[in-house]
């Protein structure tokens, strides 16, 4: 079974199945362009920590065997059903904020598009009902708008409140 | 650089303000929550403008002064980024209120793209001035609109016109008394859409709305593509437009929508006739046949869309006389080249139907609601034919072996089958005859399918089956549904089985993504699910792929505890499950 080293940011070297990790196109390409066939050769990944790496990697795991859905369901709601999140990967999501945005950057620098619209759903549900100061405050974003602007688009969004 | 930090850790740019990444939590947000996002940042905000814009996010205009605070709104800014609008108008926004309506829709009207007016009938407004207009011709309405004598309401209105509209719906769901003439609100008949190309006009309770379709039918300077209106105005609307000595232009219409939902009212030889001249370019027609309807004409009409028309919806009425008739009769579909799909609903248990001229045939579903005292056809009566491209075959018939047999050689390319089964000796010639074929089963709820027909084991063998027994289950016995190894989506639809035939016959489906079943099948001996549950133990070791996980209960015995909902979701964390209480399911 072929097998690749993925260098952390940290310098840690990680020995992963390219089975388990295919579901990268960044790595895939990597493999394709360096042409490794030797199991020594390294691929650095500069913008991932090992910590991440590591979650990345168990996540891939647990996927390796998703097969490409089928358009079999046409009598259940598809678009819902497809942004329903598994028990296991609820469970696995369950983390600290910091790790959640490095594992969406991980996954947004290594183009492994199921992790990231995970990771973004769990973002699209912390945000769901929350004001634009709770948002700012739970994520640390710092508000650039000028106050007109402000004034601006609340007068813009007014007809959605609630009344 | 400027690095954005939280509690420590820092990033180059924080990652909520990567426009992929924002890109994707936006398309999983409502638009209220887009729009509070705007607030957030000079990114979010543009980033959620965008969105909105690109997507064309439906803005929904609804709940009490919904239309009010819309157009004051509206009135400050020009920045909104919304062109498709789905607009909730109670019966005030119509009547008393009707002035804001007006004003909004004429404040939308350059960049109102799509619209959907989900309206309540404002009763108040009806008095026999208006009763006597709506039976009128067209061009008295035209007059009635420039006259402002006749209703004060109207008399600062002018007509509006939405250059850009492309798609309008009205949608109506209230309930009147039976003898109150209902027609479409008057606002409507101010509307003017040079560039429409789909109209939609949907009532639950009949509406007299012929003018005002007449009225956009007559106002479009481009071809309209996409028609769904009541069965009974086809005929009223093309005799009205061409008594007005204009031509209509339905000639590029590609698809029309002609099932509604009014009580009783079909399509008649008249419909059909009015079809025939008119609508010549059809890609997709559905249609509910009357009474009086004939085969002839049918079949007449089919001819003439046959070199355009891709997907056909035919529901031939109940009460028609051919389905009292329990003779046989034969129906031959014309020559249709590209006919892909074709739903058939009917009742007459002597109807013949013949495919063989549909070459490009990819689906096929018949309905067929009578419990029949003559089994009819459920499948072309001449076979000399082999369909290689029909891919999907759905049915309600209840289907034996030899019909199986039958269908298997007809169509050999089947890659999803939803059927009723009348013994295991029929699924049990689906399982041999499709195995390596199929991705799709439906074993629908009034199969009389056993333990036997899934797992290929006599009863007799079945009841010395034991847990110890249960490393026999990587054998895989012949005639089982084992034999569908590529099998992706399984639904045995209320089918009261044992745990064995899971374990025995399912277990084998390595590819297996979906799979339905009763609780009760689940569970061995009746055990609870916390105390044994070796049969997800055992679909969870030899389906790696299960996704979906359907859970069909059938009375409140079988309803799994809170402890059993806890076990599922903690020890087989990779499922969806979901549980299906109802008792009805549909294969359609």
């Amino acid at each position: 079974m072929p097998f690749v080293n993925l260098e952390s940011s940290d310098g840690d070297l990680v020995k992963v199945d390219v089975d388990v990790i295919k579901c990268s196109v960044t790595i895939n390409a990597l493999i394709e362009h360096l042409g490794l066939e030797d199991d020594n050769e390294v691929v650095p990944l500069q913008n991932v920590g090992t910590e991440t790496l590591h979650k990345v990697l168990a996540w891939a795991k647990h996927h390796k065997d998703d097969l490409p859905s089928v358009d079999d369901d046409e009598d259940d709601p598809p678009r819902e059903r497809r942004t329903d999140i598994t028990t296991w990967d609820a469970n696995f999501i369950k983390m600290e904020q910091i790790q959640l945005f490095d594992l969406i950057l991980a996954a947004n620098y290594l183009d492994i598009s199921g992790l990231l619209d995970l990771g973004c759903k769990i973002v699209a549900d912390m945000i769901k009902g929350k004001t634009a100061d709770e948002i700012r405050t739970m994520f640390n974003i710092v508000n650039d708008l000028t106050p007109q602007e402000q004034e601006q688009i609340r007068k813009e969004n007014e007809w959605c409140e609630e009344k | 650089m400027e690095e954005e930090t939280i509690e420590g850790t820092c990033w180059s740019h924080h990652p909520l303000l990567n426009t992929h990444i924002v890109e994707i939590i936006f398309k999983q947000c409502d638009t209220r929550t887009l729009l509070s996002c705007r607030m957030v940042c000079q990114t979010w905000n543009s980033e959620a403008l965008r969105i909105m814009a690109r997507d064309e996010v439906t803005a929904l205009v609804k709940g009490k002064n919904a239309i009010e605070n819309f157009l004051e709104c509206m009135k400050t800014s020009d920045s909104q980024p919304f062109s498709s609008f789905s607009m909730e108008l109670s019966a005030l926004a119509l009547g008393e209120q009707f002035q804001s309506t007006y004003d909004l829709i004429f404040l939308l009207k350059d960049r109102m793209t799509q619209v959907k007016f989900d309206y309540e009938m404002p009763t108040s407004s009806i008095n026999p001035s208006e009763l006597e207009v709506s039976s009128s011709s067209d061009n008295q309405i035209d007059d009635l609109l420039d006259d402002d004598e006749i209703n004060p309401r109207f008399s600062h209105s002018q007509i509006i016109t939405l250059p850009v509209l492309s798609s309008l719906q009205f949608f109506s769901t209230n309930i009147f008394p039976p003898k109150s003439p209902n027609r479409l609100p008057r606002l409507f008949d101010l509307l003017k859409t040079p560039h429409l190309t789909s109209l939609s006009v949907q009532h639950l309770y009949a509406t007299e709305c012929t003018s005002t379709i007449v009225k956009f039918l007559k106002n479009v300077e481009s071809p309209i593509s996409s028609l769904r209106i009541p069965c009974t105005e086809l005929p009223k609307v093309v005799e009205e437009i061409s008594n007005s000595g204009q031509l209509i232009n339905l000639k590029y219409l590609q698809q029309l929508d002609i099932c509604d939902l009014f009580h009783g009212s079909f399509a008649t030889n008249e419909t059909i006739r009015c079809i025939q001249e008119n609508c010549q370019n059809l890609r997709n027609l559905s249609i509910e046949l009357g009474i009086r309807v004939t085969f002839d004409a049918v079949f007449k009409l089919l001819e003439i869309l046959s070199h355009s028309l891709k997907n056909l919806k035919l529901i031939i009425q109940d009460k028609n006389l051919l389905s009292r008739n329990m003779q046989r009769v034969n129906f031959y579909f014309p020559h249709m080249p590209k006919l892909e799909s074709l739903f058939l609903r009917y009742a007459n248990p002597g109807l013949v139907y013949f495919i063989e001229e549909l070459p490009q045939l990819a689906s096929l579903e018949l309905e067929t609601p009578w419990t029949r005292k003559v089994r009819g056809q459920i499948f072309p009566g001449v076979d000399s034919k082999i369909y290689t491209q029909l891919q999907t075959l759905n049915l309600t018939e209840k289907l034996t072996d030899q019909d199986v047999r039958v269908i298997r050689r007809l169509f050999p390319n089947l890659k999803t089958l939803c059927s009723s089964f009348q013994s295991n000796l029929a699924f049990q010639e689906v399982c041999q005859s499709y195995g390596d074929l199929l991705e799709v089963l439906i074993v629908d709820r009034n199969s009389s399918v056993t333990d036997t027909g899934i797992c290929g084991l006599s009863q007799e063998d079945l009841s010395k089956f034991s847990l110890e027994g249960l490393s026999d289950a990587t054998e895989s016995p012949s005639k089982s549904i084992a034999m569908l190894n590529r099998l992706k989506c399984l639904k045995l639809v209320q089918l009261g089985l044992s745990w064995k035939s899971l374990v025995l016959g399912v277990c084998h489906l390595h590819d297996l993504q979906t799979l339905s079943v009763q609780a009760t099948t689940l569970k061995v001996e009746g055990v609870d699910l916390q105390k044994n549950d070796t049969v997800l133990q055992q679909l969870s070791k030899h389906l790696p792929h299960l996704r979906n996980l359907s859970i069909w209960i059938r009375r409140n015995s079988e309803r799994l505890n809170p402890d059993e909902m806890q076990l599922l979701n903690a020890r087989y964390p990779q499922w969806r499950i979901d549980i299906t209480i109802q008792a009805v399911c549909s294969v359609m």
